[in-house]
């Protein structure tokens, strides 16, 4: 996909007209950034300056000098307030973008012994720690957000040597990865998004265990991509995913639990933890304890 | 540890739906904030919301952390859901493209009010109904 970044400074009693203008050419979304300064460092304070705010959206393209043409003069039509400055248009390509917080990921220390080395950062490791190194690339899961901090935590915890795992959206692998250095013998893991399972897969080599991690393309339920059935299969269940992917396939993700067998669900804040308890609930699991990062949550449960 | 901060970015996008594409990428990526982590949080946190514009503001300091607050959906946003149209007048002096009642814009007023320079929603109001006529939506009632 060619993207071509569409970028104005508007003065600032012009912004919510102007960002209109721009949400009806481009229903992805608008990017808004003032020009601040900074007055406290201690209590995050600073002040919006009266300059113009600079606001950007991506369209696809090529967009030829009529599509230019007629765009301006419609953001023309939307300022009131002050005349729009020439707007910059501007080819990006993914990796501009999407590399750049590499450069700020760096050794992360999770639970009581895994750290997270980025492929990229050397480390020794002590002993007793599991190292796993990753290159998340654009899934999911670096163990910088909370809910993938909580569900190491909770694998330390629930993982037992030679059980057979199943993570359900498994984004980067980091979890799965995690799963086999706890000492699981097998994991199945599976997401709906191609670049996950190409990074997935590439984590699960870069940490020597793709011999005991099998990733497919696909879910639970209909999109089960493994030949073996799903149900009975897994001693534990892991999912950091999201309330709405949670509730929508608990029921799956439970029969796929064997009796004894162990499901860790996060993804999810306070406001959705009673529904995911519910959920867990009906699918004929007991909730066994709820872990807590900010307003993060992550829940265990068994299977009876 | 006090954090300076490095700016500030508000997103206006779908509820529930952010990807790591542009605008939220190309918005984000430079900043060197993981967009992964906010696409997670974001979508989790406007979940049941669909269908609206949520913004995000987001603040991100130098050792590129970030926090972010939800704000109420543009005001437009509102209108054109309240007048049942998909998109504002080219020309709102000759085009009226609907319609929306006085108590529909104490409602959208209301629901503004937290992100409003003021707590007077006769003035929050008035300050609506001004984008409604910019946008060929005329008030009737």
């Amino acid at each position: 996909m060619q993207w071509i970044e569409v970028v104005l400074r508007v003065a600032p009693d012009d912004v919510d007209a102007v960002a209109d203008a721009l949400r009806d050419v481009s229903p992805a979304g608008v990017s808004i950034e003032p020009a601040i300064r900074t007055l406290d460092h201690d209590n995050f304070q600073y002040e919006l300056l009266d300059e113009p705010t600079t606001l950007r959206v991506c369209l696809a393209g090529p967009l030829t000098t009529a599509d230019r043409r007629a765009l301006r003069r419609r953001l023309a039509a939307a300022a009131q307030a002050a005349p729009i400055a020439p707007i910059r248009y501007r080819e990006v390509r993914d990796q501009d973008w999407a590399e750049e917080w590499k450069r700020y990921f760096g050794v992360l220390h999770v639970g009581q012994h895994f750290v997270v080395r980025p492929s990229w950062e050397a480390y020794e490791a002590q002993p007793g720690e599991l190292v796993i190194e990753l290159d998340p690339g654009t899934a999911f899961g670096t163990g910088q957000h909370e809910t993938t901090r909580l569900c190491l935590q909770a694998l330390e915890r629930y993982v037992r040597p030679g059980w057979a795992v199943l993570d359900v959206g498994t984004g980067s692998g980091i979890l799965a990865v995690g799963a086999v250095l706890l000492g699981a013998a097998s994991v199945r893991a599976c997401d709906i998004d191609d670049n996950a399972i190409a990074a997935a897969v590439e984590n699960a080599q870069r940490n020597g265990v793709d011999g005991a991690v099998d990733v497919r393309a696909g879910s639970v339920g209909a999109e089960w991509p493994w030949d073996e059935r799903a149900e009975v299969s897994a001693d534990l269940v892991v999912a950091n995913i999201s309330s709405v992917a949670l509730n929508a396939l608990m029921a799956e993700m439970a029969a796929a639990l064997r009796p004894g067998g162990c499901f860790i669900g996060s993804g999810f804040i306070e406001s959705g933890r009673a529904g995911v308890e519910a959920a867990v609930r009906a699918a004929g699991l007991e909730p066994v304890e709820v872990l807590e990062d900010g307003e993060w949550r992550c829940l265990v449960a068994r299977k009876s | 540890m006090a954090k300076k901060v490095r700016a500030v970015v508000t997103l206006q996008i779908p509820a529930g739906k952010a990807n790591p594409a542009p605008p939220v990428g190309t918005a984000l990526g430079p900043h060197g904030i993981n967009i992964m982590d906010f696409v997670k949080s974001y979508n989790e946190r406007t979940a049941g919301q669909d269908g609206q514009i949520i913004p995000a503001q987001i603040t991100i300091f130098e050792d590129r952390s970030f926090q972010f607050v939800l704000k109420t959906p543009p005001a437009s946003d509102l209108l054109r859901k309240a007048a049942g149209v998909t998109a504002g007048s080219n020309n709102q002096l000759r085009n009226i493209v609907g319609r929306v009642s006085r108590a529909q814009i104490r409602q959208i007023a209301e629901q503004k009010l937290p992100d409003l320079n003021t707590n007077d929603v006769e003035q929050a109001m008035r300050s609506i109904e001004g984008t409604a006529r910019s946008m060929g939506i005329e008030v009737t009632g």
